[in-house]
C-alpha cells in the first residue's frame, strides 16, 4: 500500500542509483532462483522503464553479445548521442567516459563506497570504476536480469551508472536537503489538515516510509498502554517481491506525497497485512526493571525521550533482541513521540528491504518531525474524545427529552386525574345533599314545614352546582361581555365589601388602599370582579389557619392601572410558582386549583395581565394586575359582540 | 368494653346514643340532623374540626362522624386529635373523597364512608360500629 523508499532524486528520476537502489539490484541478481522471484524470463515492453523507476536510476539492457537492447528514458535524455539500441554497450561507455574504463573493481571513493561494497558481496554483480584516478566520473554496475535458467545466449544484463564526482555529491546533497525541507513542510501541512486519529497515524507512517518523505522501508507505531509499548499500526512491504511489485506499481505514477496519500486511501491498495501482523506482535514493557540485563537502546531512547538509531547487535536486552528478531531488522530508528514530556507513543522505522544504513541525519529529521506528529496525534485524540463526549452529551440530552416528554405526559394524566377528582367532588357533594334532602322530604311528606325547609336547601344546592359549572366553563372559555366604561375604584371597593364579613370571621385584616376619585376604564366589570374575587379568596385561603393581613391596592400609572392583591400567609411553594396560573394546580388540600386560573384568564381577556411578583418586601405573596388605560369604551367591539350574540339567539330560536 | 365514663346523666335517662356529626356544609348538617334524629339518635352538630374538639369535651358523644374536607383542621387531623385524647372513641369518616379510604391516615377510623344521597348505609354503619364497640347508651 505504500510508496516505499523509491529513494533517489525522485520524482524526477536520476540516471544514478543510490544505496537503496544498488541493494535492490543486488537482491534481483543474487544467486538462487527461489530467493529471486523478481527475475524475469523474458524482457517485455516497458520492462526497462519499470526497472529504472524501481531502482531510481537510469538502466541500459544488453544482450549476450554486449549489444544494447533497450535503455530507459532517462538515459536517452541525459546521453542523447550514446547508448542507442543496437550499439555495443562497451564502446558507447568508452565514448562517454574520459579516459577509458579500467575494469578495476571500485572499492573506495568519496561516495557510493558502501553501496559498491554491498554490491560486490552480491557475487554475480560486478562493479567497476569508470574513469580511474582523479578523473573518475562514474561507477558502473552490471547485473543479470534474465532468469537463471536462461541459456548464456539469452543472457540479458542491466547496466547502471553511478556518478561519483564530488560536485555531483554536493549538488545531490543540497538538492536532497531542499527536497526534504519541502517534504517536511508538506507533511506538516497534511498533518494539520487531518482530523481523525486513524488518519493522522496513517499519514505519519506514510510520511516515514514514502520516498517523498523520510524514505524508510517500514514504519511501526507503538502506543503506550498500561506502561507497555504495544504495536498498533505497521506499514511497509513484507519481502523483496512485494517491494518490487509495489515499487513497479507506484513507478507508473509520478506522485507527490499528497497524491500518494489519496492513492493509499483507494481500495485498490490493500493494507500490508503481514507487516500489520508484525506490528501487532510488538509488546515491550517500558519499566526499566523488566529487563534483568538492563535496557538497550530502544528502551533507553524511550526513557530519555531522545530519538536514536539502534543496531541489532548493540548491547540490547533480551526483550529488545526478541523485537529485532520479530521484525527481522538489522537497525531501527527509534523515535519517542512526546507531548509535554509525556510519552504518547513510539515510532520505529527500518530499511528492512534495502538494508540502507540509518544515518544520524535520518534520525535528526525524524526527531524534528516527531514533535509535530506527537502534537497532531494528541490533537486528534482530544478531538475524538471531545466528539465522543459530545455524542454522549447528545444521547443524554435525547434521553432527557424523552423522559421529559414522558414526564409531561404523566403530568397531563395526573392533571386529568386531578380534574376528575375535583369535578367529582364538587358535584358529588351537592348531589348527595340534594338526593338526601329530597329522600327526607319523600319519607315525610306530611310535615310541610320540614319539607319546605329541605326543598329550600335543595334549591340552594342546585344553584351551587350551576355556579360551579359556570365557573368551570367560564375558565374553559371566559365569556366576555360588552366592554363598557367602568369605575375601577367602585368595582374594587365593591368586591372588597363582599369579603368584609368573611374576613372578620377568619381574623383577616384587609388593608384597602383605594382612592376616592373615580378611575374610569373600558372594561367588563363582571370579569374583573370575578378575577378580584378569586384572588382575594386565594389570599384568604392562605391565611385560614391563623388569620393575617391582606392588602388590596389600586393605583394609576402612566399607561395602565395596577391592582395588587397581597397576603402575608406562608407564600406559594417554589415548585408551583411557575405554574400557579395553570388550571388545577394547587397546594391546598381541598383546593380546586381553578381560582387563580380563572383570574388569569379573565384579566387576559380584558387585555391585561396578572403576575405573581417575586420577593415582595412586606407580603409573602403578591399578585399584580395590570390593565391598560383605555378611557373611551370600545363601542365598535361592543356592538359587534352584541350583534353576534343576537345572531346566536336567532339561530337558536329557529332551530 | 363499656365506656361508662363518657355517659352523662342525660344519656342514662334517655337511653339513646349521642352522635356528634361534623360537616362544613350546612345542607349536610341539616340533613344528618333530621335523619339521625328520626332514627332515634341524639344529634350534636359541628362545622369545623375545632368545634368537634370542643363539643367532644362537653357533650361526650358515643360516636363521632367526620367529614374530611373542612376549613382549618381537616377531618383526618381532627380524628387523630380525638384519638390522642381518647383512643376508644368510635369514629366514622364520611367524605365525598373516596381516595382517602386507602390513606394510612384513615386506618384508625372504625369505618370509611363515601357520601351518598342514600343515608341507609350511614345508618347501618352507625349501628354496627356501636354494636361492635358494645357502646351502651
Amino acid at each position: 500500500m505504500n510508496p516505499y523508499n523509491r529513494s533517489g532524486d525522485s520524482p524526477a528520476l536520476s540516471p544514478f542509483p543510490t544505496n537503496g537502489a544498488v541493494a535492490l539490484a543486488e537482491r534481483l541478481s543474487g544467486p538462487g532462483s527461489s530467493e529471486n522471484p523478481a527475475r524475469i524470463d523474458s524482457v517485455g515492453r516497458g520492462f526497462v522503464e519499470g526497472l529504472s523507476r524501481a531502482l531510481g536510476m537510469g538502466v541500459i539492457l544488453t544482450s549476450a553479445d554486449g549489444r544494447i537492447v533497450d535503455r530507459s528514458a532517462v538515459i536517452e535524455e541525459i546521453f542523447p548521442d550514446t547508448f542507442a539500441p543496437g550499439t555495443r554497450f562497451a564502446r558507447e561507455l568508452d565514448r562517454v567516459t574520459v579516459p577509458a574504463t579500467t575494469g578495476a573493481p571500485f572499492l573506495s571513493g568519496p561516495a557510493g563506497s558502501e553501496a559498491a561494497r554491498r554490491v560486490l558481496r552480491g557475487g554475480e554483480l560486478r562493479c567497476s570504476a569508470v574513469g580511474a584516478g582523479p578523473a573518475r566520473l562514474f561507477s558502473h554496475i552490471r547485473f543479470p536480469v534474465s532468469a537463471p535458467t536462461a541459456s548464456p545466449a539469452d543472457l540479458i544484463e542491466a547496466h547502471c551508472l553511478l556518478d561519483i564526482r564530488p560536485e555531483k555529491q554536493l549538488f545531490d546533497s543540497y538538492q536532497g536537503e531542499l527536497k526534504q525541507l519541502h517534504s517536511m513542510r508538506e507533511i506538516i501541512e497534511l498533518l494539520y489538515e487531518s482530523v481523525g486519529f486513524g488518519d493522522v497515524l496513517n499519514l505519519i507512517l506514510v510520511a516515514v516510509t514514502s520516498g517523498e518523505g523520510f524514505g524508510f522501508n517500514r514504519a511501526f507505531f507503538l502506543e503506550v498502554v498500561d506502561g507497555r509499548l504495544k504495536g498498533r499500526l505497521g506499514i511497509g512491504p513484507a519481502n523483496a517481491e512485494e517491494a518490487h511489485r509495489i515499487w513497479s506499481h507506484l513507478a507508473e505514477f509520478n506522485t507527490t506525497l499528497r497524491e500518494t496519500l489519496s492513492l493509499l486511501t483507494q481500495a485498490s491498495c490493500p493494507p500490508d497485512a503481514a507487516t500489520q501482523d508484525l506490528a501487532r506482535q510488538i509488546d515491550l514493557p517500558l519499566d526499566p526493571g523488566s529487563c534483568k540485563d538492563g535496557d538497550g537502546g530502544i528502551l533507553k531512547a524511550c526513557r530519555d525521550r531522545r530519538a536514536a538509531a539502534v543496531a541489532h547487535d548493540s548491547g540490547l536486552c533480551e526483550l529488545e533482541k526478541a523485537l529485532f528478531r520479530t521484525l527481522g531488522s538489522e537497525s531501527l530508528a527509534v523515535v519517542p513521540l512526546t507531548v509535554q514530556d509525556r510519552l504518547a507513543g513510539v515510532l520505529l522505522a527500518d530499511n528492512f528491504i534495502t538494508g540502507r544504513a540509518i544515518t544520524a541525519k535520518d534520525v535528526g529529521l525524524l526527531e524534528s518531525f516527531s514533535r509535530y506528529a506527537a502534537i497532531a496525534l494528541q490533537n486528534s485524540n482530544l478531538l475524538e474524545e471531545r466528539t465522543r463526549s459530545l455524542q454522549q452529551l447528545r444521547e443524554a440530552n435525547h434521553q432527557l427529552q424523552t423522559h421529559q416528554q414522558r414526564l409531561l405526559q404523566a403530568e397531563k394524566l395526573s392533571t386529568l386525574g386531578k380534574v376528575a377528582a375535583c369535578v367529582s367532588h364538587e358535584i358529588r357533594n351537592p348531589l348527595a345533599a340534594i338526593g338526601g334532602l329530597t329522600r327526607a322530604v319523600l319519607d315525610d311528606l306530611s310535615n310541610p314545614q320540614i319539607s319546605r325547609e329541605m326543598l329550600e336547601i335543595v334549591v340552594r344546592e342546585v344553584e351551587r352546582l350551576e355556579r360551579f359549572l359556570k365557573e368551570t366553563l367560564s375558565f374553559v372559555k371566559p365569556v366576555r361581555g360588552p366592554m363598557q366604561e367602568g369605575d375601577l375604584v367602585e368595582i374594587v371597593r365593591g368586591v372588597a365589601a363582599t369579603f368584609r364579613e368573611q374576613f372578620q370571621r377568619s381574623h383577616v385584616e384587609l388593608d384597602l388602599e383605594v382612592g376616592e376619585a373615580p378611575m374610569l376604564c373600558s372594561t367588563d366589570p363582571d370579569l374583573l370582579r370575578g378575577a378580584l374575587t378569586n384572588l382575594l379568596r386565594n389570599a384568604e385561603d392562605a391565611l385560614t389557619s391563623r388569620g393575617g393581613r391582606i392588602r388590596l391596592r389600586l393605583e394609576r400609572h402612566d399607561d395602565h392601572f395596577r391592582i395588587d392583591v397581597a397576603d402575608d400567609g406562608p407564600g406559594i411553594p417554589e415548585e408551583i410558582r411557575d405554574r400557579i396560573f395553570e388550571p388545577f394546580v394547587t397546594n391546598k388540600e381541598d383546593g380546586t386549583g381553578i381560582g387563580l386560573a380563572i383570574a388569569h384568564e379573565n384579566i387576559r381577556s380584558l387585555g391585561g395581565s396578572v403576575s405573581l411578583k417575586a420577593d415582595p418586601e412586606e407580603y409573602s405573596t403578591l399578585f399584580r394586575i395590570r390593565i391598560p388605560c383605555r378611557d373611551v369604551p370600545d363601542r365598535g367591539t361592543e356592538l359587534s359582540d352584541r350583534n353576534i350574540q343576537a345572531v346566536d339567539l336567532d339561530d337558536r330560536e329557529k332551530a | 368494653m363499656t365506656d361508662g365514663h363518657r355517659m352523662t346523666d342525660e344519656h342514662r335517662m334517655t337511653g339513646r346514643h349521642r352522635i356528634l356529626i361534623a360537616d362544613d356544609e350546612p345542607s349536610f348538617r341539616r340533613l344528618y340532623e333530621h335523619e339521625l334524629r328520626k332514627a332515634g339518635y341524639e344529634v350534636e352538630l359541628a362545622s369545623s374540626g375545632k368545634e368537634v374538639l370542643q363539643k367532644v369535651q362537653v357533650k361526650r358523644p358515643d360516636l363521632v362522624i367526620l367529614d374530611i374536607r373542612m376549613p382549618g383542621m381537616n377531618g383526618l387531623d381532627t380524628m387523630n386529635r380525638l384519638l390522642e385524647e381518647d383512643n376508644e372513641l368510635p369514629v366514622i369518616i364520611n367524605s365525598a373523597y373516596p381516595n382517602f379510604r386507602d390513606s394510612y391516615m384513615s386506618w384508625s377510623a372504625d369505618a370509611y364512608l363515601v357520601k351518598s344521597s342514600d343515608l341507609s348505609e350511614l345508618k347501618r354503619t352507625i349501628r354496627e360500629v356501636l354494636e361492635t364497640r358494645s357502646v351502651c347508651p
